[in-house]
């Protein structure tokens, strides 16, 4: 009986510590697995700027920040942050957007989808999606 | 005679595994619905045009590879109330002995008075506690910390309450023949009450551990920042969306509780027999 009874408690034992070194493991793989599937993206503010020489601007993003989409229309990817089920994750909007006046590096926004302290996504990447949660870049 | 005793078994039977099946239900059925693909899920608790059942037609391990492999925000929050949980065991069991030991064993002016209000305190609803709680920390500068959550846990009055009744029990003459053989009253303690009393502490540990591990309220109200909430919070706000995860998360929960009633329930159940046997 008292055999049993350690056999039990060894068998006991060997499982809880199997339990705690896999619950470790999975912890340590999920946070590389997370970060590894989480895009990262690098964000910029509109700035306000001279373009082309020729007046000040209000609204100026970097000109790879704009990319086409259907009908030729022009969006941006903006960041936004929610909260979420396990605390503020920032996340992708797609904002259609008027481009005013460009030069080769900048473009001037226009429309009223995108306010001036908005982040938006430069170079974003084609697999990016509405609604994906990112992770942004430290600048 | 005896064919009517075993009829008599046979009925108290089938109610005992009746009364068991009930108890095992919700288990067997987070456990089933856990293995559910996120749609079969879906159809069957909130759209509804799937009938009940328990064993999945979709088999699926989606819901525990989202959980221990993809978002590790689900098992920080399970090492969250790991942590709080434990340290407030470690603190609730230092401070039960150590009170329940003074109640039990010594005689003071205000004594009486004194367990009155520890009695007043423990049968008061954690809800009336909350504010004047809230108000103390907040002069203290902890709301927002781990330590609000933590010190009204470790300073419940419930453990001590419930280890005075169990050191109660132990005769004063065996105290009386280790003051003798030279121990002092922390060795007394250690060594001869707290042993003694392993059943008590044994149900303190299990008791207080399900209620920490449970809390919901207090996380809510003194953390406020949700990246700091244990599992408990996310379990009790489960929505439509994440509903497949909740089970798993539930399977997730469900394990420290069932492991510590494992290495514990000896000490319970010989508790138990020595009691009996008084």
């Amino acid at each position: 009986m008292r055999d049993k009874m350690t056999v039990a408690k060894r068998i006991l034992n060997i499982f809880t510590v199997a339990v705690v070194i896999a619950l470790l493991s999975c912890t340590f793989i999920s946070k590389y697995v997370f970060d590894m599937r989480t895009p990262v993206v690098s964000v910029v503010k509109p700035a306000s700027m001279e373009i082309n020489g020729e007046m000040y601007y209000n609204k100026v993003i970097p000109k790879s920040a704009v990319f086409v989409g259907s009908e030729s229309k022009k969006y941006v990817y903006v960041v936004r942050e929610r909260n979420g089920l396990f605390g503020n994750e920032f996340y992708l909007v797609t904002a259609e957007i008027t481009v005013n006046a460009e030069n080769e590096e900048y473009a001037v926004m226009g429309g009223r989808n995108v306010s001036g302290n908005d982040n938006i996504v430069i170079q974003p990447d084609s697999a990016l999606e509405s609604t994906d949660v990112v992770r942004i870049a430290a600048e | 005679m005896k064919k009517k005793s075993k009829c008599i078994d046979i009925i108290i039977y089938a109610v005992l595994i009746l009364f068991g099946a009930a108890a095992l239900f919700p288990v067997i059925f987070i456990a089933a619905s856990s293995l559910m693909d996120e749609s079969e899920v879906i159809r069957s608790y909130v759209v509804g045009d799937m009938d009940f059942h328990i064993i999945p037609r979709s088999f699926s391990l989606n819901g525990y590879l989202e959980v221990f492999l993809y978002t590790p925000a689900y098992l920080m929050k399970f090492w969250k109330s790991m942590l709080l949980s434990t340290v407030i065991l470690a603190g609730q069991l230092v401070i039960s002995c150590l009170g329940g030991y003074g109640f039990a064993k010594f005689s003071f002016r205000g004594k009486n008075v004194i367990f009155f209000f520890v009695i007043i305190l423990m049968m008061m609803p954690l809800q009336v506690t909350l504010v004047p709680n809230y108000i103390v920390f907040e002069r203290l500068g902890l709301i927002g910390s781990y330590a609000s959550v933590i010190l009204p846990g470790v300073f419940s009055t419930f453990g001590v309450f419930l280890l005075t009744q169990f050191f109660s029990s132990i005769p004063n003459s065996i105290i009386e023949a280790a003051k003798l053989d030279g121990a002092n009253q922390i060795q007394i303690l250690c060594r001869i009450i707290v042993p003694y009393a392993k059943s008590g502490v044994a149900s303190l540990c299990i008791l207080n551990f399900i209620d920490t591990w449970n809390m919901v309220e207090q996380p809510l109200i003194f953390l406020k920042d949700s990246t700091k909430y244990p599992l408990s919070v996310f379990l009790a706000n489960v929505s439509r969306e994440n509903l497949s995860i909740s089970f798993v998360c539930g399977i997730l929960a469900i394990l420290p509780v069932f492991l510590l009633f494992l290495y514990l329930k000896d000490s319970l159940i010989s508790g138990i027999e020595n009691t009996n046997l008084k």
